[in-house]
């Protein structure tokens, strides 16, 4: 196909030479045009110089679009180092033939062409370029292709497949033919498929080869063939004609499957089924028995031939039931563990569980019912607890508080123990063979709860109601397993109940605490997050509790940091008291709450959150600020009290001291009497100003109290005071003085008030007699001060211990009216009394009371 | 007034009558000449840091004060703490001279490192003794940081 032109090679006058190659080029070019291959001419920069009509067929550039453009367009990309090697060929003087390679149309399809390229020389003989014969071979190669796959899959086909003349000699035989039937495919070819036949089927071959030659098929046609070494073996045959290209039968091809495995697995299964115990049958649509195994002969004392087309459902004690069975596998595909009851010709009963399914054909077309069953008659015996457990076990059973109880897998009880008469009211003889659903409020709940079982094997924690017979409703925890025969087959359930009434009770009697609690609670999770509010919680943040639960408890508070820190505290050391915090609503409002929380722990002492106890102090801190502000006011007064009522006092009290004891000489004696009055009293308002302070001071500050020896402060006190009362004669006795738990520095202001009243108020005796003793109980000391002074009116002894009241006058006797209030404020802050009785003009008692608490402390 | 040399207590007192009576006290131990009274918070502490006119500072300070609590413009106790707070003059003895039984305050006080605190007897006899036994004691019994 190459196509050279080289026409001028001899050395011929210029004009002839001329001529004879116009000549030669007009032939050429017709030959060129005229080709259905494409002839390309190219330069040796490869730029396209003549494109032919076959080359604008072939790779669909006109020769307008393709003249003056590098060939390498129609080279893809991967190929272009080929045709540089095409080109130092060429300009070696080379040529190429038969190249088969892979170019690219205008529409950018890959063309398989066979290429030929030869030099393109000008008169001197140099070669300027190459011309390039391309054909398109892309329909060769596609069928050589198809060729080479179907060979391949006749070659690695399992199946044997082989090619026959019309007179049944062997044209073809692949590997799989060869491994099936031991032949070699070279000692087979050019003989007769003969043999491979059975010699008992002499018929067979001549009919296929008539069959065949009327253009028939044979498919999927089971039979039997024979290896070499004479094994006679199942198949199942395809045969088809081959026609030549008009349709003319030429031969046979044959493909042999060997299908012995499969009978076999058949056979196989179909003794199983004979062999199983079970009751299995197969039903038609219409409810027909379609087959059934020797179980089912056994379980209906029915032959096999008269139980075959007759209906299923006739040989159930509840024919519905087993019709609404059969249905329901063909409404639903399947059913599990359906009880039923087979009666036998003999009127025995047998009590089964049908396992059922739907199987189909191959196409997926529902053709009937496999239904299993089995016996559970047997089981049922067994399961009996009496049975199955030791006279031990049984007792234990009976004793057990939980009500329990074994079901079958029809829900029907079938032992109880004690426990379960008792909580339902009914005898176990009425109890078995019930159904176990029956005995409570959701009967539907309590079977769910036990195909629960049957299905997952077990369920914890079932909550169900139990309802006594004489209508009293028991909350319930079941606790149930399914129990096994010695080979491990499911048997029923056994059901352990747990009333939790009381628990339910006490939980809803707790819940309502919660709820009423005006403290906001809440348990927050280990991150967080709140688990659970009560009322007061949602009050107090303005936050639905639906919107609470679930979100960050630090939410929820003007300080997150500090609340995440707190519950982190109590996570960490298991508690956190008064942990101050401000709850802030939605709607701004600010609740200072203390904290007390704690973690709180599951059954096994695993931390499952906190729970948190706020208390609301608003009110509290409240009270608090205005208390400690009004104590500032109160120091503040007593400060200027202490301050500017003092220092005028000293200074009258100094200055006409100054006078008295300097300018004495200038003074007479009235002036110097007027001094000393001046004097008195500006020591009495000095006296009353310290009182004062004395008794505001005691409101505030802190006691500390100790042991003291009481005897000896009262006769320190009396011991001090005796030189004020100068002249004057006082007996002093002591009787039993126990000892008492105060503040000593307080306390000694009690007895310098109460025994220096008692002096001044015995003035005017004679002889005056104070008594001091003191009882004790088990709860009390109680101090008493006995004088025989003036006594008082006990009309007003209600204003004794009040500040500024006196129930005498001045002039009488004096004091500030401050000392009593003294007194009193000092044992009230130690916890205990003071009283008086006393008559006028009789003397008067005191009696100071102090806890033995704290004396005891 | 004393000379500025001579200058070993620094009476501060607002109180005229009560500045008289301490005056009487410090004459009984022969000290008033050497006494300067500052009239509230403000004087003590121009009186305590005084510069010269230039502008420099003296650094002579007396050796021992008797400050009131309740005093104008500055307070009592913000004296005593500028004292104490100083290095200068942290050494001085300062004796607190108050009507004021106060705990708070004679807590106070002793934080901020007053030597000594005497509440204000109210008799003139155990006034006068009072006053003139603290200023005996710090001229004259008690040995100072700095001489």
């Amino acid at each position: 196909m190459a196509v050279e032109s080289r026409p001028e090679r001899e050395t011929v006058p210029v004009i002839t030479e001329e001529k004879e190659v116009g000549q030669d080029r007009n032939i050429l070019a017709a030959i060129v045009q005229s080709s259905q291959d494409a002839i390309i001419g190219k330069d040796l920069k490869g730029t396209i110089i003549s494109w032919n009509y076959g080359a604008e067929k072939t790779y669909g550039y006109s020769a307008r679009e393709a003249l003056g453009k590098p060939i390498s367009m129609l080279v893809p990309r991967g190929r272009h180092d080929e045709v540089t090697d095409f080109f130092e060929k060429i300009r070696r003087g080379e040529s190429i033939d038969h190249f088969e390679t892979v170019r690219i149309t205008k529409e950018g399809k890959s063309l398989h062409v066979s290429l030929a390229i030869s030099p393109i020389r000008d008169k001197t003989g140099r070669i300027i370029g190459a011309s390039t014969v391309a054909r398109d071979v892309s329909v060769r190669r596609k069928l050589d292709e198809d060729r080479l796959r179907l060979a391949a899959i006749v070659e690695y086909s399992e199946d044997a497949i082989l090619g026959l003349t019309l007179d049944g000699i062997v044209t073809s035989w692949n590997a799989g033919a060869e491994k099936m039937f031991g032949f070699r495919a070279k000692d087979v070819t050019g003989k007769s498929v003969r043999m491979i036949y059975p010699t008992d089927r002499p018929d067979e071959l001549p009919e296929i080869i008539s069959r065949i030659k009327l253009g028939h098929r044979i498919e999927h046609n089971e039979t039997k063939r024979k290896r070499q070494d004479g094994t006679i073996f199942d198949v199942s045959l395809s045969i088809s004609p081959i026609k030549d290209d008009v349709g003319e039968i030429i031969g046979i091809s044959k493909i042999i499957r060997d299908i012995s495995g499969q009978k076999q697995a058949s056979q196989y299964a179909r003794s199983l089924i004979e062999a199983s115990l079970d009751p299995l049958v197969t039903i038609s649509p219409d409810g027909k028995i379609t087959d059934v195994n020797e179980a089912t002969v056994q379980v209906t004392g029915v032959l096999r031939e008269k139980l075959i087309g007759s209906d299923f459902s006739s040989y159930f004690i509840d024919p519905e039931e087993a019709r609404l069975g059969y249905e329901q596998v063909f409404k639903e595909g399947s059913v599990r563990d359906y009880p039923l009851a087979i009666l036998h010709v003999s009127g025995a009963i047998t009590h089964v569980l049908y396992n059922a399914s739907v199987y189909r054909d191959a196409d997926g077309k529902v053709l009937g019912v496999f239904a299993a069953a089995r016996d559970t008659t047997e089981r049922k015996k067994a399961e009996d607890l009496l049975h199955a457990t030791s006279a031990y076990a049984r007792s234990l059973i009976e004793a057990s508080l939980d009500p329990l109880v074994t079901i079958s897998p029809e829900g029907k009880i079938t032992d109880v123990n004690h426990a379960t008469e008792l909580i339902t009211g009914v005898s176990r003889e009425w109890l078995n063979g019930t159904d176990f659903s029956n005995y409570f409020t959701e009967p539907r709940k309590a079977r769910e709860g036990y195909r629960k079982v049957f299905k997952e094997g077990y369920v914890k924690d079932y909550p169900l109601a139990i309802r006594h017979s004489s209508g009293r409703v028991t909350d319930v925890f079941y606790n149930a397993t399914v129990y096994r025969d010695a080979a491990g087959k499911v048997r029923g359930v056994f059901a352990a109940a747990r009333d939790v009434t009381e628990t339910k009770k006490a939980s809803q009697y707790a819940r309502s605490l919660i709820e009423s609690s005006l403290d906001p609670l809440v348990t927050i999770s280990p991150d967080g997050k709140i688990t659970d509010v009560n009322e007061a919680t949602v009050r107090v943040t303005g936050v639905m509790r639906d919107r609470l639960i679930g979100t960050d408890f630090s939410n929820n508070f003007t300080e997150p940091e500090k609340a995440r820190e707190g519950y982190q505290q109590v996570f960490k050391i298991g508690f956190v008291k008064d942990y101050p915090l401000t709850i802030r609503s939605t709607t701004g409002k600010l609740t200072d709450v203390l904290y007390n929380a704690s973690v709180y722990r599951d059954d096994k002492d695993n931390v499952l959150g906190v729970f948190a106890a706020a208390r609301d102090v608003t009110v509290r801190k409240q009270a608090s600020v205005e208390l400690e502000s009004s104590n500032r006011e109160l120091e503040s007064f007593t400060y200027s009290v202490s301050h500017d009522l003092r220092a005028p006092l000293r200074a009258i009290d100094s200055f006409s001291k100054i006078l008295v004891d300097e300018h004495s000489s200038k003074l007479d004696a009235e002036a110097k009497r007027l001094l000393g009055i001046i004097r008195h009293n500006t020591g009495q308002m000095g006296k009353l100003i310290d009182d004062l302070l004395t008794l505001s001071r005691l409101g505030r500050s802190e006691i500390s109290t100790q042991m003291v020896e009481m005897s000896d402060m009262i006769k320190d006190v009396f011991r001090l005071l005796k030189p004020s009362f100068p002249g004057r004669n006082i007996e002093f006795v002591m009787h039993t003085i126990h000892d008492a738990r105060v503040d000593p520095t307080l306390f000694r202001q009690v007895w310098q008030n109460i025994l220096s009243n008692a002096m001044k108020f015995t003035g005017n005796r004679d002889k005056a007699k104070i008594e001091v003793s003191s009882t004790l109980d088990k709860n009390n000391v109680v101090y008493s001060i006995k004088d025989n002074g003036v006594g008082f009116n006990m009309e007003f002894a209600h204003k004794l211990f009040r500040v500024f009241e006196r129930l005498h006058s001045a002039d009488e006797f004096e004091g500030s009216g401050v000392g009593l209030a003294i007194v009193n404020r000092i044992v009230t802050r130690h916890g205990g009394k003071v009283w008086a009785e006393a008559k006028e003009g009789e003397g008067a008692t005191f009696y100071v009371e102090l806890p033995v608490s704290s004396e005891a402390q | 007034m004393s000379k500025f040399q001579d200058v070993e207590l620094l009476l501060v007192e607002d109180n005229d009558n009560d500045l008289e009576l301490s005056l009487r006290a410090l004459k009984k131990i022969n000290i008033a000449n050497k006494v300067h009274v500052a009239r509230d918070g403000k004087e003590a502490l121009d009186y305590i840091f005084q510069k010269d006119k230039h502008g420099v500072e003296l650094n002579r300070f007396p050796k021992v004060i008797l400050l009131d609590l309740k005093l104008p413009k500055i307070d009592g106790t913000e004296v005593l703490k500028r004292i104490k707070m100083d290095d200068r003059t942290k050494d001085i003895p300062v004796v607190i001279l108050t009507s004021s039984r106060e705990s708070v305050d004679l807590k106070k006080c002793y934080e901020l490192g007053a030597n000594s605190y005497i509440v204000k007897p109210f008799g003139l006899e155990d006034f006068v003794q009072a006053v003139s036994t603290a200023g005996m004691y710090w001229l004259l019994i008690n040995q100072p940081a700095r001489q």
